[in-house]
């Protein structure tokens, strides 16, 4: 179809501004928070409404142009990426708290919403659950397109667990609430399915969502170890022993050294090997049992120091070390990669050390921080972006990781999505009939595939058959 | 002004002051700036946010594309206000690589020639000199008592008006920093200070210097401001102009060398930023690069100076403060939590909630006057979450904001008076 | 149809099965769906026996049914269809459980009470708590979406399952999920077979996230004259720091008494329950209960509040509201109870916003009444199933009332999954 003519009738629904269609704009969406794959789109548009959002969906239903629903880019499976030289349908200017009912618990707000920014202007008590380590910048959409975890899901759930209704723009642009206020309704649980769908079954346009009360207390403790097996030993005793902390959160020595000179050190011991950050919530009056056990299992593994924070600052402290060790990692070198592999928490030390022998035999440099508490790796793999073979390298040291974890009982996702990056994975963990099963399923919301086509399925048919991911950024023209 | 003109043809950066491409590379894309950009949460668009413009410059940097006009656009749509620098976790120097992208694109374009001559005028020899100042600010004056009686702003092209909508409605006498040579300290003197006045704060908020030095007077500070002393360079940095800016800067470090003092002190947010970024500046010349970073660790804020002295007697100020954060302050020097504590301990006085005190008024330098459409955006949230706040008085540390948000006060017909928070200190100080 | 006779099919499925693990004709009147009888029960011994029945099934187009332990079989519309009953109390087996890692795999056919005494040898349990645990089976709970009180604390099937293998029309087996408790790789299938009344297949098996057992656990129970009054205390507590593991609001007639009663369970640390229950029992005398002790029989009460007629009354429907939508419910329920001549069982689970209302009566009357209920449910915001009623409150009631959003979606589903409409016909809302 002719480009004028597409980006003159975008303009025409949505109002010029909200279509971006330069060269240079086309480049800067050639990527989101994963960037060895790019891909740029013809389009961006940027609506202000739900009624924007429907008529944009059905012109390009109309039109047959493939589209892809954008939040903040953020995520790190590269789910947002325009393959196919589609439209990115981005929720950017949707971004009004709707409603905070707080006698029901309850929020209902719009997809651009920045994850953070929900509970902090409900206040009084009450918060979103749900806090992925890029929570200052993600969006609520996003969240509920990858089905976000973070730190504290370990004890107080997922985004499945706390986004109750949904309004969605189905790919041929009719728009439909999933859910709702209350905690059921009748039919088939199509929210449910929807949240982790990764922007595959159209455009969410509103979110309702639980609010939850914040803990009465919270106690934070960081526990320093000379080995990460030690540590990791540590986490699984933990959970083993019945404690459920509101986080269990691991960083091993080169993720330590990244964060204390970074701009956000945090006062980790700089020579210590790996120290978990563990939290627990709820009544003061359960804090000595908990603490007792955790202290315990942490001595138990010659834990050489276990320090509980004594205030708020300290406590924002040492999490600002962690929420932000990904940013400080990444700053060691000139790109990075990160994976998201889970394992059943018992096999943390055999993994853990299988990344250190791939980081060996791939001549690469892998930091580890990550979600302890649920099984939850974050190998981050820091490499020279000029350097022209690097990627290959990193991509093949991370195919080995990911089928280690799959091999150990486990999966290849724990939140950020299967996106473009891990799809050829897919047949390690699922047979034909099992992707089968989803395709039927995603077809009953976007029966031409046009919505965010070449995402989560593999590409290959063959099980375990890897194939090439990388394609080459498309580059737009620039004069 | 980031003017309608054809870029150059030539793709990538020029090698005369070379981009530094592995600052630009330690952005890792995580996006965390984003919320932190008011233009990026005004427009929505991606290139208009820290990682889209940083994205932008790579592309230039290798080649992808030319410096283009919708590059320069971008380049100058951003506000230089860094509070994406206090949000990136991989602590990439995000204002350095945009004025440096901006000193590329101003050394590589053509402007015409009335602009080319008009910024060398301004950046280079008007603002540097207190004796054109004076000169420029005469009519300014006779304007201003012009427009006390009649409505003749309206009357102005829209960015005339704009500059006349930004000029105190009362200007007291210039302060001539010749006058100040030599403050004594009252009491026990603590420390010897220079203080660093500027440029357009001597003509345009006079008295928060003459206030500022003595409330140092009464912490226990010597004060010398040398006359020698010339704009920091600032204005000049966020333009491109940065071969203009070294000049500024060198003579400076002249100047403030010879007085052998411990501490420059500085109450304009912007120009300490800018001062303790010489070293940056000025790290290529050979000649001057240890000494300007020797010069850009002495530079204080006034608030961390007072901070660190005791506090002189107060009586009680019963009032309500909006403190708001001048960008430069907060994310250009880390500086937020001393002029709050200081404000805090004046009897009386309280300090209201500012929801959104981190963000940019929209003032950001002369953006106001070069952005107008996006600068009133900012603006008009601004002035909603002061009218909202509940506070008396707004107080913030910058001349720029102190002007912008004072503009939009009295365009929103607010009666809320709008000071440095210096002259929160010496009222309270001084009991009246 | 292909098979011409009930014993023609009956020979069939015995051939796959065997004839011991076949029902047919009289035999197989205990497995009629509301009155409608089936031509033959099977009972698979394993999964490959049960998609084999599938492939029959879909040769000969039979329409089927599956059936766990029978409890909760009358949730659905009338079947369009029923031919073949497929019974899976055979495929009861314990496949994994991983005690340090928190999850349990079991086979769809296991009860509820194997499933947890098989988890209690190591001091953990499925915080699922459906009625009739010995008869329920863990398939028949997730086809039906079953849950018990507490669910405020712990969720319903959909939050706890993260694995799950189903055999679709075809026979095809299918997974999806994975055996770790973090896991976002694929679509999450299980969602849309929890509550599907195996509309979509059969499921086969699953995998739970487990919990430890709390250390203690006590009940404690307000009594108030006033339904008003006893709102107020459940949304108090609810909004407070107590963190009871279940908080029901009880009719006076479910409680056999003259009052209505909010009942909470405190499970976890004994320190945190006895200090919870007592601030309750605390609260509650401040909010004028007539009484309010700890009840050492708590755990009769918490069956009343799952089942408040005790599983005597013609129908039970469920609504599901917004927490401030209970109250009225229970209200109009009360008022309706009294205009029809109907009596009235009610229970809350007041933090999910469930509220259960048995009722017995002349069927016409109960049409009446849950119509009007099902009226003021939605009028809150929600919306009332029944979960059991006699065919003929069925004929005059939808059992799901209004599907508001997505039908379309789910009709496509059901032609992508189910194409012949073999499996469940008709049973789940919107008549799928």
């Amino acid at each position: 179809m002719d480009h004028t003519k597409l980006i003159s009738d975008l303009i025409r629904v949505v109002g010029q501004g909200a279509v971006l269609y330069r060269p240079e704009e086309l480049l800067v969406y050639e990527a989101d928070g994963h960037t060895i794959d790019k891909a740029a789109p013809r389009a961006i548009v940027l609506p202000s409404s739900t009624e924007q959002v429907s008529q944009v969906l059905r012109y390009l239903h109309q039109t047959g142009i493939p589209f892809v629903p954008r939040g903040a880019g953020t995520g790190l499976s590269g789910g947002s990426l325009a393959l196919e030289n589609g439209v990115v349908v981005c929720t950017a200017r949707m971004r009004r708290i709707l409603e905070v009912d707080i006698p029901n618990l309850r929020a209902v707000v719009e997809p651009g919403v920045a994850n953070i920014r929900l509970s902090q202007e409900v206040g009084h008590g009450y918060a979103y659950a749900p806090d992925p380590s890029s929570q200052a910048a993600c969006s609520i959409g996003g969240n509920v397109a990858e089905n976000s975890g973070g730190p504290h899901c370990l004890k107080h759930g997922f985004t499945t667990n706390h986004v109750l209704g949904v309004e969605l723009v189905l790919p041929e642009g009719e728009v439909v609430m999933l859910g709702g206020k209350a905690e059921e309704y009748p039919g088939l649980d199509l929210r449910g399915f929807v949240i982790g769908s990764e922007g595959t079954l159209g455009v969410v346009t509103k979110v309702m969502v639980r609010l939850v009360r914040v803990p009465e207390a919270v106690k934070t403790l960081l526990a320093v170890f000379d080995t990460v097996d030690s540590a990791t030993r540590t986490v699984s005793d933990i959970i083993a022993a019945g404690v459920i902390p509101s986080a269990l959160e691991m960083m091993d020595h080169v993720v330590i050294q990244a964060v204390e000179r970074s701009p956000v050190a945090a006062g980790y011991p700089l020579d210590a090997a790996a120290v978990l950050l563990i939290e627990l919530d709820g009544p003061p009056e359960g804090f000595d049992w908990e603490m007792a056990q955790v202290r315990e299992i942490c001595q138990r593994h010659q834990a050489r120091e276990v320090r509980v924070a004594k205030d708020d600052k300290e406590r924002a402290l040492l999490w600002r070390g962690r929420k932000h060790a990904i940013g400080a990692v990444g700053a060691l070198a000139t790109a990075f990669y990160t994976q998201d592999g889970v394992i059943p928490r018992k096999r943390l030390p055999e993994l853990l050390a299988l990344v250190a022998d791939v980081a060996k035999r791939y001549q690469l440099t892998i930091g580890n921080v990550f979600h302890a508490g649920d099984g939850n790796l974050h190998p981050l793999i820091v490499y020279d972006a000029n350097d022209g073979d690097a990627p290959r390298r990193v991509q093949q040291a991370g195919g080995e990781i990911m089928a280690a974890c799959v091999a150990a009982g486990g999966s290849l996702s724990g939140e950020h999505g299967i996106g473009l990056e891990k799809r050829e994975y897919m047949p390690l963990l699922f047979s034909g009939a099992d992707l089968a099963a989803m395709a039927q399923a995603r077809a009953a919301f976007n029966p031409d595939g046009r919505c965010n086509p070449g995402k989560v399925f593999p590409t290959s048919t063959g099980c375990g058959e890897v194939g090439a991911i990388t394609k080459p950024g498309v580059l737009p023209a620039v004069a | 002004m980031a003017g309608q003109e054809q870029p150059r043809q030539a793709p990538g950066f020029d090698q005369l002051d070379p981009f530094n491409l592995r600052k630009a590379q330690s952005c890792i894309h995580c996006g965390l700036c984003l919320e932190h950009c008011p233009t990026y949460r005004e427009t929505g668009n991606e290139a208009a946010s820290p990682r889209g413009r940083i994205y932008l410059m790579r592309a230039v940097a290798g080649g992808r594309m030319g410096m283009t006009q919708a590059f320069v656009d971008q380049m100058y749509l951003c506000l230089d206000c860094r509070a994406c620098e206090s949000a990136c976790p991989s602590g990439v120097p995000y204002g350095q690589l945009v004025e440096a992208a901006r000193g590329q694109i101003e050394r590589n374009r053509r402007r015409p020639w009335w602009q080319s001559r008009l910024r060398q005028l301004v950046y280079a020899q008007l603002l540097p000199s207190p004796a054109l100042l004076a000169l420029a600010f005469w009519p300014a004056r006779f304007y201003l008592a012009l427009a006390r009686r009649w409505p003749v702003e309206r009357l102005l092209p829209s960015r005339l008006r704009a500059l006349s909508e930004l000029l105190p409605r009362e200007i007291g006498a210039p302060f001539w920093p010749a006058h100040y040579q030599q403050v004594p300290a009252q009491g026990q003197a603590r420390r010897r200070l220079a203080f660093f006045s500027g440029c357009v704060m001597s003509f345009a908020l006079p008295d928060v210097h003459r206030v500022t030095l003595q409330v140092l007077a009464r912490a226990g500070c010597a004060v010398e401001t040398p006359p020698e002393q010339t704009c920091c360079g600032a204005l000049a940095v966020h333009a491109g102009e940065r071969g203009i800016a070294r000049a500024l800067a060198r003579r400076n470090i002249a100047v403030f060398e010879k007085l052998g003092v411990d501490q420059v002190v500085v109450n304009s947010a912007g120009c300490g930023a800018m001062l303790k970024e010489y070293g940056e500046l000025l790290a290529r010349d050979h000649q001057y690069a240890e000494r300007a970073h020797r010069f850009a660790h002495q530079v204080k804020d006034v608030s961390e100076v007072l901070f660190e002295l005791p506090r002189p007697p107060m009586r009680p100020l019963p009032v309500k403060v909006a403190y708001d954060e001048p960008c430069h302050l907060q994310h250009g020097q880390r500086i937020s939590a001393q002029p709050k504590q200081l404000l805090q301990e004046v009897p009386g006085l309280e300090l209201v909630k500012l929801p959104g005190a981190d963000r940019c008024c929209g003032s950001a330098g002369i953006y106001n006057l070069t952005q107008p459409a996006m600068s009133q955006r900012l603006l008009a949230q601004k002035v909603q979450a002061v009218q909202d706040s509940g506070a008396q008085v707004v107080a913030t540390g910058n001349p720029g904001c102190i002007l912008q948000i004072r503009r939009g006060l009295r365009q929103a017909g607010s009666p809320i008076p709008v000071v440095h928070p210096v002259e929160l200190l010496d009222q309270a100080q001084r009991g009246t | 149809m292909a098979v011409a006779t009930t014993s023609q099919l009956a020979q069939r499925l015995g051939a796959i099965v065997s004839a011991r693990h076949t029902l047919a004709d009289e035999a197989a009147r205990p497995y009629a769906i509301d009155g409608l009888v089936p031509q033959a029960v099977a009972f698979p011994g394993s999964v490959g026996e049960l998609c084999e029945l599938l492939r029959l099934a879909q040769q000969d187009k039979l329409a089927v049914c599956p059936w766990g332990g029978g409890t909760e079989i009358s949730f659905g519309n009338l079947p369009e269809r029923l031919d073949l009953v497929i019974a899976l109390p055979r495929l009861n087996q314990l496949l994994d459980h991983q005690p340090e890692d928190l999850i349990a795999t079991a086979q769809a056919g296991m009860t509820l009470h194997t499933f947890q005494a098989h988890l209690g040898v190591h001091n953990q349990f499925l915080p699922l708590d459906p009625p009739c645990p010995e008869r329920a089976t863990l398939g028949g709970m997730a086809a039906a979406s079953s849950s018990g009180l507490l669910r405020l604390r712990y969720g319903l099937p959909r939050d706890l399952i993260i694995r799950m293998v189903v055999a679709g029309a075809g026979g095809t087996l299918s997974a999806s999920g994975a055996k770790v408790v973090k896991n976002v790789a694929g679509f999450d299938m299980a969602k849309l077979y929890v509550g599907s009344l195996g509309a979509l297949g059969i499921i086969t098996e699953m995998t739970f996230r487990v919990r430890p057992r709390p250390l203690a656990r006590r009940s404690a129970l307000a009594r108030f004259s006033q339904l008003e009054a006893a709102r107020s205390m459940a949304l108090a507590v609810i909004h407070s720091e107590l963190l009871p593991e279940a908080l029901e609001i009880l009719s006076p007639r479910t409680l056999g008494n003259e009052a209505w009663g909010v009942l909470a369970l405190f499970g976890g640390g004994p320190e945190i329950v006895a200090a919870h229950a007592k601030r309750f029992i605390d609260r509650a005398g401040a909010a004028g209960a007539q009484a309010a002790e700890e009840v050492s029989a708590g755990e009769l009460l918490l069956e009343q509040a799952r089942r408040p007629d005790g599983g005597v009354a013609a129908v039970l429907a469920q609504a599901s509201v917004p927490l401030t939508g209970v109250a009225p419910v229970l209200a109009v329920a009360e008022q309706l109870g009294a205009q029809q001549s109907c009596t009235i069982w009610s229970a809350a689970h007041f933090g999910s916003g469930a509220v259960l209302v048995a009722a017995d009566g002349p069927e016409p009357a109960l049409g009446q009444l849950l119509l009007a209920l099902r009226q003021s449910a939605v009028g809150q915001g929600g919306s009332l199933v029944l979960r059991r009623a006699p065919e003929g409150v069925k004929r005059q009631v939808d059992v799901w009332g209004e599907v508001t959003g997505g039908l379309t979606v789910m009709r496509r589903l059901k032609e992508n999954f189910d194409p012949q409409r073999i499996l469940s016909p008709g049973r789940l809302a919107g008549g799928l």
